[in-house]
């Protein structure tokens, strides 16, 4: 059974997967710190920039659905107006009816 | 303005003072939160000095600190510098003839273990959090299951290279290392360790089924009398059962030599890690709290009566005397803590004391915390709240 980010223990494990976080050391960008956010309802810009491969997850004890927890965590971003440049274009492109990944 | 001074102290983008960054480094794996004034990430041992004796100047605290998995909050302060020593990652020099190894305090024990093991070496004490940096392990003096047969860290670290409150670089030897080995960063900051390693050995194990933790500590008792027993290990039925193993009460005893009768290295690994992991389990089944309890032998039967009494899962380290219990909140950990004190045992010993367990630590530690402060940082700068 996945647990919600409620159950975070702030273990850090979930950082082994975290490819960016490893190569930059950078706190900001480490999966645990992404969760905690999450688990403080603070839906940062830092999620979009979460990658959803599914090894933060695999890494995690207390078996958090962090990938799901991300997605629910952008939509609501999306909501409060807080998304990409590219993303904002992209849904204008198919508002318009045009392609969405043409410039 | 003071504090800001610092930025030209560290190379470009390691002075870090956003939002964002305060936010991230206000934790660590204990809970604790505290926004600190800024965070600097050294990455040379001049970077060190030059901010030691700034913040001896102006008299600002300074926590090092490394992956933050500590659970007592010992790399957590607000209104202080917070030290990330994860910019000392370098592993190099290992002597083959004197088995030892030079490595950064930065580097994680899962780097470390990785690069050990393709040089058929290995680091004995292992924690079961890989996250946690080789300094921070250091500086926590970490107990685990292995230490019945190595020690502690003071018995597996041959020098280390250091400053002291004041920013004096120092290579401390020997006995000498207690000096800042286990003192959670309060007496000195660790940049380079070296580490007596040793060559990859063979390990076999036993697991025995037992009726009652009377007979786990006659168990106990022989293994220890065997020269190269590893680990000792209690486990209740349903840490049993987590394990991997049938629902009873077992004795775990692994031997760094051919006496167990488990002898396939890939079982006695996989046991090893089941225990490794068994903290994880437990989280998975909803114990999310750890009670721990430093007992002398005859305390350990009525510890785990009442752990029995109290529906705890309950399991521990026989061979060190510290057991450890699954609880579900913060209440039965402090109910938890209230009833290891009734026993007459310490409610820690194994994950330091740092600012969440500061009342318990014991007054002959904490004499000797104050003298140690008085030689080394007697204008208070280093993780001032942990032991003093
Ligand atoms: C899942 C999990 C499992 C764990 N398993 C174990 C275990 O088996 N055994 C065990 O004992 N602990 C265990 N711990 C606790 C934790 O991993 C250890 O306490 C570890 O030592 C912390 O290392 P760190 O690099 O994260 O240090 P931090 O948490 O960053 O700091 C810990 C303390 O060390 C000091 N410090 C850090 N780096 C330095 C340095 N370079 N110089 C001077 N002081 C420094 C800090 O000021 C602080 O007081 C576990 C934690 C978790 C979350
Ligand atoms: S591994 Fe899981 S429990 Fe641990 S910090 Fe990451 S999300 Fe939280």
């Amino acid at each position: 059974m996945k647990h919600d980010v409620d159950q975070c223990v702030l273990c850090s494990l979930c950082n082994l997967g975290g490819e960016a976080y490893q190569l930059s050391k950078d706190e900001r960008r480490a999966p645990r710190h992404v969760v905690w956010n999450l688990k403080k309802g603070r839906e940062t810009p830092a999620l979009y920039s979460f990658m959803l491969n599914g090894r933060t997850e695999a890494h995690c004890p207390v078996k958090i659905a962090i990938d799901a927890e991300v997605i629910d965590g952008r939509r609501k971003l999306v909501k409060r107006g807080v998304e990409t440049v590219e993303n904002k274009k992209m849904v204008e492109k198919i508002l318009d009816g045009k392609n969405p990944y043409k410039s | 303005m003071k504090v800001k001074a610092m930025r030209r102290m560290v190379a470009h983008g390691d002075y870090l003072d956003d939002e964002e960054s305060l936010r991230a480094y206000s934790y660590d794996a204990s809970g604790v939160e505290q926004i600190p004034l800024v965070i600097v990430r050294p990455r040379h041992v001049e970077h060190v000095r030059r901010i030691l004796v700034h913040a001896n100047q102006y008299r600002i605290p300074i926590v090092p600190r490394g992956s933050g998995t500590g659970l007592r909050g010992g790399a957590v302060r607000k209104d202080a510098v917070i030290m990330d020593l994860r910019g000392f990652d370098t592993i190099d020099k290992l002597d083959t003839q004197l088995n030892t190894v030079d490595v950064g305090a930065g580097v994680t024990f899962k780097a470390l273990k990785e690069w050990l093991a393709t040089h058929k070496y290995s680091f004995p004490l292992e924690p079961s959090n890989q996250m946690a940096t080789i300094g921070g392990l250091a500086a926590q003096n970490v107990i685990t299951e292995e230490s019945m047969l190595f020690g502690d860290w003071t018995e597996m670290v041959a020098r280390i290279e250091c400053f002291d409150g004041l920013g004096r670089f120092q290579v401390l030897k020997g006995k000498d290392v207690a000096k800042v080995l286990g003192w959670e960063g309060s007496t000195g900051v660790i940049t380079k360790l070296r580490l007596n390693v040793i060559k990859t050995h063979k390990r076999t194990a036993d697991v025995i089924h037992v009726n009652n933790p009377s007979e786990a500590l006659a168990h106990a008792e022989r293994a220890s009398q065997i020269q190269g027993t590893l680990m000792i290990e209690y486990l209740d039925e349903f840490s049993s059962k987590l394990m991997g193993l049938s629902a009873d009460q077992h004795v775990f005893i692994v031997y760094a030599n051919d006496a167990g009768s488990y002898k396939d290295p890939l079982k006695v690994n996989e046991l090893v890690q089941a225990r490794k992991r068994l903290t994880h389990a437990l989280w998975n089944e909803g114990y999310l709290f750890e009670g721990e309890a430093s007992l002398e032998e005859e305390q350990i039967e009525r510890f785990v009566a009442r752990c029995e009494a109290a529906h705890v899962p309950c399991y521990g380290h026989l061979g060190v005397g510290i057991m450890l219990a699954g609880l579900k909140s913060a209440a039965e950990l402090e109910k938890f803590r209230v009833n290891v004190v009734a026993l007459g045992a310490t409610p820690g010993g194994k994950y330091g004391y740092g600012r969440v367990k500061k009342e318990y630590v014991p007054q002959a530690l904490r004499k000797e915390a104050i003298k140690l402060k008085d030689q080394r940082d007697y204008n208070m700068i280093l993780n001032p709240g942990v032991y003093v």
